[in-house]
């Protein structure tokens, strides 16, 4: 297992850097270029300051705060809740980052922000206030895809230079690996999405959102007796379904009762055996396609320590390596769409004018030319 | 001689490993060596990873699975290899002598001709190759075959008459479903974009017009397909 470090961080993998730089450098000492990165395209808000120090050719986060947003028991979290939630935070946050950080906007060479995908309200409110800063300090704006953010964190934390990536979270399954300056989708879900899924039966069983229903299903599946259930097993090449699953599983518990052989823990435990052995095959077939033995697991459901185990025994026996779950990368915030947005910065990328800043729900993880990357 | 997995499988020492996959290790074995024609050994090997009663249900039904679909395409006249024996999880197949797709499609000739799209009988090539394969797929949905895995390294191309000879059936099924079919091709589209992004355009096009030339329910699958494609493009996706 490659372990993530949260030392200052040299990147592998990706061109030179242009010398001199590209971009304008607000005077800071030694060059050292800051920028802001704004996330909030799910229940979750993020500010991050990220350094690029050229003396040492390391970036370093110097700060990270962050916000969820924890939905009643037995609801998802919507839109407009989860707008408003953001809204109240994001100027503490923007001041509680940059404290901590000890710099001022004046220093700050790009505000990147989250363009999408995500959900429509809760970007827009994030978008609003990178727009203003913009404006009011003459900051250029940098538009971000959320999950290239995902990506090039984990690839700066674990030095992977080339893995292939399984983004699991509330609204993406996607098996991605490079070729060609983009990141390409070899396999997702043709409905639901994992954490959706999990989401979803934890509404069924009455579970909590705190801290998320993923973790609780997680916690329900240790307390389980083994007893393993058969529910549908759909892979379809690198693509998975998981609405089956989750109608079968729903059935399942509405037949809990004294009497039934098994419990709501036995449930978790059996879904979870499924959807994760499901989602570790099709990250190998990728592997296998591409030749590649590296594997990074970003988004949400990543955190979950029973997939995290799986994907590991899958790259022993491959004799591939997975690299360490990490906050940083794992669950949305802040420094990786700064991560993202300094790259394409750095590389040339054109900054995002402000009437180019509108947010989009759906934005393809392949829809992104990786101006950092190798052709 | 090397012990496996499986209990009964030995692999012996003229055996030549070709292919090591996600699930499966395939041998080449000499002709005279078990068979009198030379022939492919394929084992799909136990995952540690899975729950024991969900591996061991996977492998066999895929081996078997596989087994029972090529016998049927033989049958019915597909072009397939031809099954010699079935021992799940281990399945011992006709060898075929001819390069994958994948591989063709890699070889230095067509890899010019993708970038530039100049030379005409290079063009030529590539518009036969989608045409036989839009008949592949076409000759296995009209057998009420979904192949589940349709990617260019699971056929392989015979030259230099280029027919196909499709591969890998462990995820296939028997099924009539309008939605199996269409998820089929939406799978292959999405393999050919991945694995080859230099192919021209025109390829998938012209791979869908032979497809609604040879196929009996053309319509309703491509029609179901674009709902398939649109599902992709417009599914939320946030978090
Ligand atoms: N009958 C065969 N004759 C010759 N080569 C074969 C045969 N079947 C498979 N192969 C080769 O082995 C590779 C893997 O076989 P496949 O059945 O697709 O297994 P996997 O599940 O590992 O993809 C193929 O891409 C092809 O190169
Ligand atoms: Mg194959």
């Amino acid at each position: 297992m490659v372990t993530a470090t949260d030392a200052p961080c040299r990147a592998f993998g990706n061109l030179p850097l242009p010398h001199p730089p590209l971009h304008r450098i607000p005077s800071t000492a030694l060059g050292i270029t800051y920028v802001l990165g704004i996330e909030g395209s799910a229940n979750k808000i993020g500010i991050g300051v990220l350094q690029y120090d050229p003396s040492e050719e390391t970036y370093l986060i110097r700060a990270n705060p962050r916000k969820t947003y924890v939905a009643p028991t037995g609801h998802g979290f919507l839109p407009k809740q989860t707008a408003y939630h953001h809204q109240q935070h994001v100027v503490p946050l923007i001041r509680a980052a940059l404290n901590e950080a000890g710099i001022t906007l004046q220093q700050i060479a790009a505000i990147c922000f989250t363009q999408g995908p995500g959900m429509g309200a809760p970007l827009q409110s994030c978008v609003i206030a990178a727009r203003t800063l913009s404006l009011l300090f003459d900051i250029p704006l940098m538009g971000v895809n959320h999950c290239v953010g995902h990506i090039e964190m984990g690839r700066i934390a674990c030095q992977a230079t080339n893995p292939v990536v399984l983004y699991v979270s509330g609204g993406n399954t996607q098996v991605i690996a490079y070729s060609n300056q983009r990141y390409r989708i070899f396999g997702e879900t043709i409905d639901i999405a994992v954490g959706n899924c999990l989401d979803r039966f934890a509404r069924v069983l009455h579970l909590s959102n705190d801290p998320s229903p993923g973790y609780n299903i997680e916690q329900a599946a240790k307390r389980a007796g083994k007893h393993f259930l058969e529910l549908p097993y759909t892979v379809k090449g690198m693509d998975v379904s998981f609405s089956g699953i989750l109608t079968q599983v729903e059935q399942y518990a509405k037949a809990i009762s004294s009497s039934s052989d098994f419990t709501a823990d036995d449930l978790c435990f059996s879904l979870q055996e499924t959807i994760f052995a499901m989602l570790v095959e099709i990250t190998e077939r990728a592997m296998a396609l591409t030749q590649q033995s590296q594997v990074l697991i970003v988004g949400g459901v990543g955190c979950n320590r029973r997939l995290q185990d799986m994907m590991q025994q899958m790259c022993h026996e491959r004799g591939a390596t997975l690299c360490a779950m990490d906050h940083r990368y794992c669950i949305d915030n802040g420094a990786m769409i700064a991560q993202a947005g300094i790259l394409q910065l750095q590389y040339g990328g054109n900054t995002t004018p402000l009437e180019d800043s509108v947010c989009t729900q759906r934005y393809r993880t392949d829809q992104v030319l990786t101006v950092w990357r190798e052709p | 001689m090397t012990r496996t997995e499986s209990e009964a499988f030995t692999v012996n020492s003229d055996w030549e490993l070709v292919s090591q996959g996600a699930e499966a290790k395939l041998w080449k074995i000499p002709a005279g060596s078990l068979f009198d024609v030379p022939c492919i050994a394929k084992e799909r090997f136990s995952k540690a990873y899975r729950h024991p009663a969900l591996d061991e249900k996977l492998t066999k039904q895929r081996c078997r699975a596989e087994s029972r679909i090529l016998t049927k395409c033989m049958e019915k006249g597909i072009p397939v290899p031809r099954v010699l024996r079935t021992d799940a999880p281990v399945l011992y197949l006709e060898y075929i002598d001819a390069p994958t797709v994948r591989e063709y499609l890699e070889s230095d000739l067509l890899l010019a001709l993708t970038n530039t799209a100049q030379n005409a009988s290079q063009h030529d090539k590539l518009q036969q190759l989608a045409l036989a394969f839009g008949q592949m797929v076409a000759a296995l949905h009209n057998m009420g075959i979904v192949h589940g895995d349709l990617t260019t390294s699971n056929a392989m191309i015979r030259l230099p008459e280029m027919t196909l000879v499709a591969i890998d059936f462990g995820l296939a099924k028997n099924t009539t479903s309008t939605e199996e079919r269409a998820v089929d091709l939406y799978v292959l589209e999405r393999a050919l974009s991945s694995t080859h992004p230099k192919l021209p355009d025109d390829f998938w096009t012209l791979l869908l017009t032979s497809y609604r030339a040879a196929a009996e329910k053309a319509e309703a699958t491509l029609s179901r397909l674009e709902q398939v494609q649109i599902r992709g493009r417009k599914r939320e996706c946030f978090g």
